[in-house]
C-alpha cells in the first residue's frame, strides 16, 4: 500500500510544486503573497473546458490557449491589483489579491455555474494503468512528467538567459536592478506570468483527473502556498520540494490516519512550519 | 558640464521638510568631485535625488543638456549614469560573473558584454579568480570592487559612489582609491560621497561641503583644506 500512496503523493505533489513555483517567484519579485494565484489555476481550467468542451476545439490547441489565458491573467493581475499598490504598505497588494481572488471566482460561478464540470470529452483517457501494483491514469502519470519537465526548463530559463538572470536579479534586488536598467515593472510582470501559466497548466491537468469547479483554486492555492513556505518563500527548487512534501505527507496521512483529515494535514504542516521553522527548509534568516 | 544639479529641494518623507535646500551641484567630463560634511548634511541625498529614491520638490536635473530631472531609475544606465550604492547592494546569491552580466544588462549585444566583461576582469583579477563564487561570499574588498566592476560595464559616463570605503580594512580602504583614480582615467566622471575626507580631497578635483542640506561652499580641495574655519566647522578640525 505505502507505494501506492507514494505515487498518489508525487502525482499530487507534481501539480502543488507548479502552483508553489508560483507563489514563490512572485513572492521573490514582488515581496507579495498572491492570494489571487489559486484562481489562475482555476482559471486555467476553465479556459480550457470553455475551448475544448464547450467550443468544441481539440485538445492541444485548447490547452494552448488556456495556458497563454493563465499568463495573461497573471500579467492582468499585476496591472490591477499589484502595480497600483506597490508603493503603499505590503498589507494593501495582499488585501487586494484576496480581493481578486474572490472576484475572480464570483466570475467563474457567474459564466459557468458552480456545479462540478469533467473536462473528459471520453471515457479512453481515464484508462488505469497498472504497473508493479501501482495504479495510476495517464493524464497523472503525463502530469508528473510535464511538470518535471517545466521545472527542468524553468531552471535552465532563470539560470541561463538574460531575462532569467534578471528575474532573479530583481528578486534580489529591486533598487540595485533598476540602477543597471532594469525594468523591474517588466520583470514584475513577466514573473507574473510565468507564474499564471504554471498554474494554468497544474490546473488543466488536475482538472482533467478530477474534475474542476469555480472553488477548485481555493485548496490547491493554499497547498501551493504551504508548499512555497515550507520551502522557504522565495527559494525555487524549495518550493519544488515543497510541493511534493506536501503531496506525500497528504496521501501518506490519508492511508495511515483517515482520508478525512487529508486536507488538514496541510493545514497542520504549515501551522507547524510557522512555529518552528517559519523561514522554510531553504529559507535564510 | 556633464551633470548639472540646479536650485534642488528634496525630501524623504513630508514636504515641508525638506532634506536638501537649494542645491547646486556639478560635475565636469573627466573630474571627480567630492561631497562631504558632517553626518546628515545632505550627501547621499544628493545621489539618490539623481536616482529617484527620494522625492524632489523643486529644481531641476540636467544630464548633457537634457533635463532627467522626471525621468525614472530604471532609464539612467542607458543615459550612461552609473550608481554604486553605500553597503555595495550586489546581487547576492548570483554569482560574480552573473552580477557583471545584469551590468551589462542594457547592453543589446552580447559580444559587448563579453569584451566588457573581459576589460573588468583586466582591471580586477580577482573577479576572473572568483568569476563562479556566489557575490555575497566574497570578501568586503572582493564586493567593492565587483561592485565598480558592475558598474563599469555598460561604460557609464558618470558614476556616483556612495561611501565606497566604508567599513573596509585600511589597506583596502587605499586600494579602494587608486581604483577611483584609475576608472577616473578611463575617462569616467566621478561624483564621490566619503566620510574619508582626507582620502577624498587627495583625489578630487574639486569638492562640496555640504551642511543641513545646503550648499555650504564650493571649491578645490586646495581651498577647503586651507581654510581653518571649514576645517574646523565642517571636518572636524
Amino acid at each position: 500500500m505505502i507505494a501506492q500512496l507514494i505515487t498518489n503523493g508525487l502525482l499530487a505533489g507534481a501539480a502543488y510544486s507548479l502552483i508553489a513555483i508560483g507563489y514563490t517567484m512572485i513572492y521573490g519579485v514582488g515581496k507579495l503573497i498572491n492570494f489571487a494565484h489559486g484562481e489562475l489555476y482555476m482559471g486555467g481550467a476553465y479556459c480550457f473546458y470553455l475551448f475544448y468542451i464547450v467550443l468544441g476545439w481539440d485538445i492541444y490547441s485548447s490547452c494552448l490557449v488556456a495556458m497563454g489565458t493563465g499568463a495573461l491573467l497573471g500579467i492582468v493581475l499585476e496591472k490591477v491589483v499589484y502595480r497600483p499598490f506597490k508603493k503603499s504598505s505590503r498589507l494593501v497588494p495582499l488585501i487586494t489579491t484576496i480581493g481578486a481572488s474572490i472576484f475572480l471566482k464570483a466570475m467563474a460561478m457567474l459564466f459557468f455555474g458552480v456545479q462540478t464540470k469533467s473536462l473528459l470529452k471520453g471515457a479512453s483517457f481515464q484508462q488505469s494503468f497498472s504497473v508493479l501494483g501501482i495504479t495510476f491514469t495517464p493524464v497523472q502519470g503525463l502530469t508528473v512528467v510535464i511538470c518535471l519537465g517545466l521545472m527542468l526548463i524553468l531552471g535552465l530559463i532563470l539560470k541561463k538567459t538574460k531575462i532569467g538572470k534578471a528575474i532573479r536579479a530583481t528578486a534580489e534586488d529591486r533598487t540595485s536592478a533598476s540602477y543597471v536598467g532594469i525594468d523591474t515593472d517588466r520583470i514584475t510582470s513577466i514573473t507574473f506570468a510565468i507564474g499564471g501559466f504554471l498554474a494554468a497548466i497544474a490546473g488543466i491537468l488536475v482538472g482533467y483527473d478530477q474534475n474542476i469547479s469555480p472553488t477548485m483554486g481555493v485548496l490547491a492555492g493554499f497547498k501551493g502556498f504551504t508548499a512555497a513556505v515550507l520551502g522557504g518563500i522565495g527559494n525555487i527548487p524549495g518550493a519544488v520540494v515543497g510541493g511534493f512534501c506536501i503531496g506525500l505527507a497528504e496521501n501518506i496521512g490519508a492511508g495511515y490516519i483517515s482520508s478525512a483529515y487529508k486536507d488538514s494535514i496541510s493545514f497542520i504542516i504549515l501551522l507547524f512550519i510557522l512555529i518552528v521553522k517559519p523561514q522554510g527548509i531553504f529559507g535564510e534568516k | 558640464m556633464l551633470i548639472a544639479i540646479r536650485n534642488l529641494d528634496a525630501f524623504y518623507a513630508a514636504p515641508d521638510r525638506l532634506a536638501l535646500e537649494g542645491v547646486s551641484i556639478s560635475v565636469n567630463q573627466n573630474e571627480i568631485v567630492a561631497l562631504i560634511g558632517p553626518n546628515g548634511a545632505g550627501k547621499s541625498t544628493v545621489l539618490k535625488a539623481i536616482f529617484k529614491e527620494v522625492q524632489i520638490k523643486d529644481g531641476t536635473i540636467l544630464f548633457e543638456g537634457a533635463d532627467i530631472t522626471q525621468l525614472s531609475t530604471n532609464r539612467l544606465a542607458r543615459l550612461g549614469i552609473g550608481f554604486i550604492p553605500e553597503g555595495r547592494k550586489l546581487f547576492g546569491s548570483l554569482t560574480v560573473e552573473e552580477n557583471l552580466d545584469m551590468g551589462g544588462y542594457i547592453l543589446t549585444d552580447p559580444k559587448k558584454v563579453i569584451a566588457n566583461k573581459e576589460k573588468v576582469f583586466e582591471l580586477f583579477p580577482v573577479l576572473s579568480k572568483t568569476r563562479n563564487k556566489v557575490a555575497k561570499k566574497l570578501s568586503g574588498g572582493e564586493q567593492q570592487m565587483l561592485a565598480f566592476g558592475r558598474a563599469l560595464m555598460f561604460n557609464p559616463k558618470l558614476l556616483l559612489m556612495d561611501e565606497p570605503s566604508l567599513g573596509l580594512a585600511p589597506k583596502i580602504v587605499a586600494m579602494i582609491f587608486d581604483m577611483i583614480k584609475t576608472i577616473n582615467n578611463l575617462g569616467v566622471s566621478i561624483l564621490l560621497v566619503e566620510q574619508n575626507v582626507k582620502k577624498a580631497l587627495e583625489i578630487a578635483h574639486r569638492a562640496y561641503v555640504l551642511n543641513l542640506g545646503r550648499v555650504a561652499f564650493e571649491g578645490t580641495p586646495k581651498e577647503i583644506l586651507g581654510s581653518n574655519d571649514l576645517k574646523k566647522t565642517y571636518l572636524g578640525g
